[in-house]
């Protein structure tokens, strides 16, 4: 009988009364969960071994691939896009289908979607802990990874969605697919556009005919630099927290949690009012995260204020949670899912209310760069996302496994051991971000900083930073005890999955089912009836009827923001005003800068030294934007587990670094930078410096004669031998035994930064632009 | 389970709640207003964003972050170097900075923050790296100044490097905490103690005040 109904196409043969029979496809929702629960465990678990090795730094045993710049990129993409991701994807199929009473359009689709984004995450875990990296957060992968990306979201899923929507048996749809339509729509878009880049390996196989080595093929450069590439990643960034961490699971929530409650939604009014506010305001507030960076001022406000508007449109969401649960709180003490919701939505509001507080100018002077941040995020995805999908999860596994749960108890056990790990985590964490801001601030009385050695701010945060790892230690059993309920469940299943018919009738052409909107104010005026008319808001339940046009509109709505933001910031150029002696990096520098991306420096490095007088002092004159004008990408970081390195060059000897990659803690007494002996060992590739440079040229980066002599390789190597014989004038190794060694490319950068803006700009070019106007 | 816990008895003592006519897989919603204060809020967070702008960006109430940096700078140079700065660089300045706790003590801060990586925390030396300095060993050093001018310009072999980050005076302070050093005699690492013994330093000279 099933069997039968399978075979038919879900959206054809109507039968005799006129209604259709349908199947859900609940086998594609049952992958996207294992795949969740998986996922979820490999997160959390590389998670807590890069917070060991910030307890213990020497965690990473001095293993390439196990160093903590390169597995945090795996932690963050692996938390947000495999755990986070096929939560989404797990919620979309279930819930879709359901309430357009329609299987999804496509199973090969569907089926397409999951191996494609599994091959996706499998291609991450291959590539980011062996230094394969856009080096730009939450963007890390490469370009053919980003190709695959675009083409399962958008084609795969995107297009399967669409389908289904427009093939749907419900007149109407239901605010959670609002919500997955801006997801789909506006990831997309911020895809895109911040992995524009020029593929460093195919640049080179056009101009000398062959492809030097995997590692270059794999290489790009995003085709913005300096403050042009900042602007569009963290537009990127926070809109990856918006539109993948957030849309999705108000969708997620407005579908799974008046399930559970089986409570109606609280309002209608404000879910429209707070689904288009958000979407609309989201969008512009990236900037805050570039606050007192080389941004302009006017860009940094706009993040700002648009953060701030941002509250109550994100509190919206948590009011319709958790307002929907009245008259459901006697059931919570008994039910562990509504707890994880309650939590989830809990941690949400208040995630959505320090995120405002955060993107205030002057809280962030504090914030920014701290461990705050981190907490800020953790108190994010382990409250809301997380807890969102295990709340879902567990709803779904009796229903999905079509069999009871198999432990009500160990659910409850997950709740609980989450709940505390969590709190153990970011209380931690809060006050580790706070404890180093304030220091990185404090001055003595005599005007000077209180704590001049950066390695001070650190030492005092040891402590916290295992209260983290057992807070996250206990968050993963959670997820383990939430695996293993999930696969006892599982071995109860049916030996057959029972397929149940639904009929519905396929929606007719014609529809005049809305009542059409009467004025009440009977006003003269028409414009006033009109008013009216609009605040009652059925113009927006014909809406509903049309997916395809709110789609559009939604497009509209998101792309507003960043045209407003973008635009300016590449048209106009006196928001970088341009230094005359700031000078494209030599070939080898480059290729030293681009050994510095893979090993993730950034991860733990800033390079942008704000204006305020603790910074100055203690790290130089502040960064420019004109002096980033040639760093595809930029490198400004986000956090500084150590310190600044925007003026590093020439602080320190060449065989300072040296011996500091050899082993930081010979040199530095309590540093927790690991080791990086491999630096010491590996040989540089002169031959493809060759790609690189060509391909910073085709952006537009003057090397001018160099690259017309055809001279890159020797120039590098020749660089590469100075380094190296004054490395050995210091008491280093000979010379030979260094100079193609990564460790000298990366000193030649390290060398390099921030030096160009003291050089005397030569005689001929005298007019050196200047800031400030005369009235 | 208590009676006013029970979902109907909620609608029947506070407003009447409508229910929609929506149904979507069983979900329903019900037809509440927008509370009040989320409306206040929200306006309020707008009337904010826009004075917000104008305050900062169309009117001179808030200087720059530059000037406000700049201000900040002018301002610390006083609290910090005083009277220091009009003295020319010798070594009587250095002398003086020696008598003088509060400048010594800066200059300590500044050592913390530029010399300690490769001379180490007490200034005992790093193998390879920085030598002693609280011996009477000095290889680079005739004279108190040529602290000075291995801070400013570093050694000619290049295996001490220029402090670019350091103004004069703050030169002045840590070379002259430097000097303070000598005579601790705090162990080093072998090698640490390269060089000869060269002449005693001159003595501190008492200010008056704190400058």
């Amino acid at each position: 009988m099933a069997d039968i109904v399978k075979k038919t196409k879900s959206h054809q043969h109507p039968d005799k009364d006129g209604l259709e029979a349908f199947v859900y496809d609940d086998h594609i929702v049952r992958m996207f969960a294992w795949a969740t629960i998986i996922w979820g465990v490999v997160a959390m678990l590389v998670g807590v071994i890069i917070a060991l090795q910030l307890a213990f730094p020497d965690a990473g045993l001095g293993v390439s691939f196990l160093s903590f710049g390169r597995l945090r990129p795996l932690h963050t993409n692996a938390a947000i896009f495999a755990f986070a991701g096929n939560g989404i994807f797990a919620a979309v199929y279930y819930s879709t289908q359901r309430l357009c009473k329609s299987r999804m359009y496509s199973d090969l689709l569907s089926k397409l979607h999951f191996y494609g984004w599994q091959l996706i995450i499998l291609s991450a875990v291959l590539t980011l802990p062996f230094g394969i990296t856009q080096g730009k957060e939450y963007a890390e992968l490469e370009w053919p990874i980003d190709i695959m990306i675009a083409v399962v979201w958008l084609v795969f899923f995107g297009g399967n969605f669409m389908m289904t929507l427009i093939h749907r048996r419900e007149r109407h749809i239901y605010v959670a697919l609002w919500f997955y339509i801006a997801t789909i729509v506006t990831v997309t878009m911020l895809h895109v556009f911040n992995n524009l880049w020029v593929p460093a390996g195919l640049v080179y196989l056009v101009q000398y005919g062959e492809m030097p080595s995997a590692e270059l093929a794999l290489k790009s450069y995003p085709i913005y630099a300096g403050v042009q590439d900042a602007l569009m990643q963290w537009w990127y960034g926070h809109n990856a927290v918006a539109f993948f961490l957030t849309t999705p699971f108000l969708g997620m929530m407005y579908y799974f949690l008046p399930k559970a409650a089986e409570r109606p939604v609280f309002s209608y009014k404000l879910s429209i009012i707070h689904f288009w506010s958000l979407v609309f305001i989201y969008i512009w507030a990236g900037p805050h995260h570039l606050h007192y960076t080389a941004l302009p001022e006017w860009a940094s406000t706009v993040g700002m204020v648009f953060s701030v508007m941002l509250w109550m449109p994100s509190w919206g969401g948590m009011i319709n949670g958790l307002m929907t649960l009245r008259g459901a709180w006697h059931r919570v003490a008994s039910d562990p899912i509504l707890k994880f919701y309650i939590v989830g939505i809990t941690f949400y509001g208040m995630a959505t209310f320090e995120g405002p507080l955060l993107s205030i100018k002057s809280v962030n002077s504090l914030s920014h760069y701290t461990d705050w941040t981190i907490a800020h995020v953790h108190a994010g995805v382990l409250g809301w996302n997380g807890f969102m999908t295990f709340g879902m999860l567990y709803w779904m596994m009796p229903r999905l496994f079509q069999t009871k749960l198999y432990s009500k108890k160990l659910c409850a056990a997950h709740f609980w051991i989450g709940t505390i790990g969590m709190v153990l985590y970011v209380l931690a964490i809060y006050a580790a971000g706070i404890t180093q801001g304030l220091m990185w601030r404090a001055f003595d009385v005599n005007g000077r900083l209180s704590y001049p050695d950066f390695i001070e701010t650190v030492t005092i945060l040891i402590p916290m930073y295992w209260i983290r790892v057992v807070g996250g230690l206990l968050y993963l059993t959670g997820a383990i005890l939430g695996l293993y309920n999930m696969f006892m469940t599982w071995r109860t299943r049916p030996e057959k999955y029972e397929e149940v018919v639904h009929y519905a009738p396929a929606l007719s052409k014609n529809y005049d089912g809305d009542p059409p909107a009467k004025s009440r104010l009977g006003a003269n005026t028409k414009l006033g009836n009109a008013g009216d008319k609009f605040l009652q808001g059925n113009w927006h339940r014909s809406l509903e009827r049309k997916p395809v046009k709110m789609t559009l509109w939604v497009l509209v709505a998101v792309a507003i923001g960043g045209i407003v933001e973008a635009v300016p910031m590449f048209l106009v150029s006196s928001n970088i005003p341009t230094i005359s002696t700031v000078k494209p990096y030599t070939p080898l520098e480059l290729a030293g800068r681009d050994i510095y991306i893979a090993e993730g420096c950034y991860n733990c490095h800033s390079q942008m030294i704000r204006p305020f007088l603790w910074e100055t002092m203690r790290y130089g004159e502040y960064s420019k934007p004109g002096e980033f004008i040639y760093d595809h990408p930029f490198q400004w970081g986000s956090r500084r587990i150590g310190p600044d390195l925007a003026r590093e060059g020439g602080l320190r000897t060449h065989l300072w670094h040296y011996l500091h990659f050899k082993n930081p803690a010979d040199i530095s007494e309590n540093s927790i930078m690991p080791r990086y002996p491999w630096l010491l060992k590996n040989t540089v590739n002169f031959d493809e410096i060759r790609g690189r440079v060509d391909s910073m040229a085709l952006m537009g980066v003057p090397y001018g004669e160099l690259l017309l002599e055809g001279k890159t390789v020797e120039h590098a190597k020749g660089q590469a031998l100075e380094i190296a014989m004054e490395l050995e004038a210091q008491g280093g190794p000979s010379y030979e035994e260094t100079y193609d060694k990564k460790v000298i490319a990366l000193i030649a950068y390290l060398q390099r930064m921030g030096t160009d803006i003291s050089k005397t700009p030569p005689p001929v070019e005298s007019e050196v632009e200047t800031e400030g106007v005369s009235p | 389970m208590p009676e006013i816990n029970k979902p109907d008895s909620y609608k029947s003592d506070a407003r009447k709640e409508e229910l929609l006519s929506h149904n979507y897989d069983g979900i329903q919603e019900y037809d509440n207003p927008i509370p009040g204060w989320w409306h206040m809020i929200f306006l309020g967070s707008c009337v904010f964003a826009v004075l917000y702008v104008v305050v900062v960006h169309f009117t001179p109430m808030v200087p720059s972050r530059e000037v406000r940096l700049a201000n900040k700078i002018a301002a610390a140079e006083e609290v910090q170097f005083g009277k220091l700065r009009e003295m020319p660089m010798d070594e009587i300045k250095l002398q003086t900075i020696m008598g003088n706790e509060s400048w010594l003590a800066t200059g300590k801060s500044i050592f913390n923050g530029t010399c300690t990586v490769c001379h180490g925390k007490q200034a005992q030396g790093i193998t390879g790296l920085g030598l002693n300095l609280t011996d009477d060993n000095y290889l680079y050093v005739k004279g108190m100044m040529d602290i000075v001018d291995l801070v400013t310009n570093g050694t000619e072999n290049k295996k001490m490097p220029a402090q670019t980050l350091l103004n004069t005076n703050e030169i002045a302070m840590v070379a002259a905490y430097a000097a303070s050093l000598r005579g601790t005699n705090v162990p080093g690492p072998d090698g640490s103690d390269a060089g000869e013994v060269i002449a005693p330093f001159p003595a501190p000279i008492k200010g008056d005040d704190g400058g």
